[in-house]
């Protein structure tokens, strides 16, 4: 039986949406155990609630910072990890396959697992989307990317943004480098295509990112990191329910 | 803030799109870049700055205009646009485009070198095949053969057959 984890609801908004979920659960036949997250109990707590009751798919219902919150819970375990978004970034509609809350709920009836990567920042912070590091100002960085012992290089460049992604892929730019607006205007006006040749994508099994002033590591809004930080690939952790291909099939036809 | 960069993430999301691990894009050196190592991939590798050290890819190695590379380049297939300064094996093949200097030994089995571009250095052909390419090509000789002689016979009975016949007396 399905086990649903509610986010707290920020607003009117949201808790209606959360209505309408269970009602579309119930609908479809995949109702279970609905709960929701409050101060007097954790996602973790409820998350533990769930795989004590022997429940074999946890559902999380929210926006990408619960869905990242009940994934990290279910890391390495034998319990698989359903997704509602309400709210979320493209990555995870992207993820599960759904671009709405009714198509979400199909796809958890069919149930077709897949094992996916997940990012970690050392010590204990996995991502199921990204981790970023922004600045308005350009900052000097030094990149060490790790695929086998005897295997790394070292990149030292500016950046004002670097973006880490789940499968260990860093992106790195620097908004200040490459063509300047006149040239920029000028292509557009000209109809002229102007290559990103700044912007710079990196990947590695452990990748060590040192900056020259401290900066935070946002991952859904949230700082949980300051650098320098390892991030390291964390192969197939996690199982979570994805679209099957036979949907994907029939909406192609039509 | 996140909001400025949403052209950003939706590049991020296509390298998401792809295989986990293994396959991908592959990587990029951006221009404003200094790598130092053994840059290697299984997949493409874009080179738009500076790197010391080897270069190694199971496909395609792009060495743009802007970019400069200080070690040997081992790949599938090697396209030089920039400066070179060390060996290339490039097993399929290399073209070194007009902006594109190489300083050091290449080695392939199909070369181009653009009129304006700068070579300077040794150059071999790889005549080498790998054994499947080996089998199939004498597969492909035999059945050659066996063609042209059965071809041969053929037209030795047609000749035959269409031989004047001339009654002796």
């Amino acid at each position: 039986m399905y086990y649903y984890i509610n986010e707290q609801p920020k607003n009117r908004a949201v808790a209606k949406t959360q209505e309408y979920i269970r009602d579309l659960l119930g609908l479809t036949g995949i109702s279970g155990e609905v709960v929701t997250v409050s101060p007097a109990r954790t996602t973790e707590e409820l998350v533990e609630m769930g795989l004590s009751k022997k429940h074999n798919t946890i559902v999380a219902i929210g926006s990408d910072r619960h869905i990242n919150k009940v994934a990290t819970f279910l890391i390495n375990r034998k319990c698989v990890l359903g997704i509602i978004p309400i709210n979320s970034s493209p990555l995870i509609h992207q993820l599960i396959g759904a671009s709405e809350i009714k198509e979400a709920v199909d796809i958890l009836k069919f149930r077709k697992l897949k094992e996916i990567n997940m990012g970690l920042i050392e010590p204990n912070k996995y991502f199921l989307t990204q981790a970023e590091i922004q600045s308005n100002k350009s900052f000097e960085t030094t990149v060490t990317v790790i695929e086998a012992d005897f295997d790394s290089y070292q990149v030292n460049t500016t950046a004002t943004e670097m973006i880490i992604s789940k499968n260990n892929y860093l992106f790195i730019n620097d908004k200040y480098k490459g063509p300047n607006v006149l040239k920029k205007s000028w292509a557009w006006l000209t109809g002229k295509h102007l290559p990103d040749i700044e912007s710079s994508v990196l990947r590695g099994k452990k990748i060590k990112i040192e900056t020259s002033v401290q900066m935070p590591v946002i991952m859904d809004g949230e700082i949980v990191a300051k650098t320098p930080i390892v991030t390291t690939l964390q192969l197939k952790v996690l199982k979570i329910i994805t679209k099957p291909v036979r949907i994907e099939e029939e909406k192609k036809k039509g | 803030m996140s909001n400025n960069f949403g052209h950003r993430k939706a590049l991020m999301a296509m390298f998401e799109n792809e295989k986990q691990t293994v396959s991908g894009p592959g990587t990029v050196v951006g221009g404003n870049v200094k790598l130092t190592g053994t840059l290697k991939d299984v997949n493409d590798i874009t080179v738009h700055g500076n790197v010391d050290g080897e270069v190694i890819s199971e496909k395609n190695v792009s060495v743009t205009e802007t970019a400069s590379i200080k070690g040997p380049i081992t790949a599938e297939i090697v396209l030089v646009s920039g400066k070179v300064n060390g060996s290339i094996t490039a097993t399929k093949k290399l073209e070194i485009n007009p902006t594109g200097r190489v300083y050091g030994s290449i080695a392939t089995s199909d070369l181009i070198i653009q009129s304006g571009a700068i070579f300077v250095g040794k150059s071999t052909t790889l005549k080498e095949m790998e054994p499947e390419e080996k089998k199939a090509f004498k597969a492909e000789e035999k059945k050659e053969s066996v063609e042209s002689e059965n071809k041969s016979v053929k037209s030795a009975s047609d000749a035959k057959k269409n031989e004047p016949k001339y009654e002796v007396e």
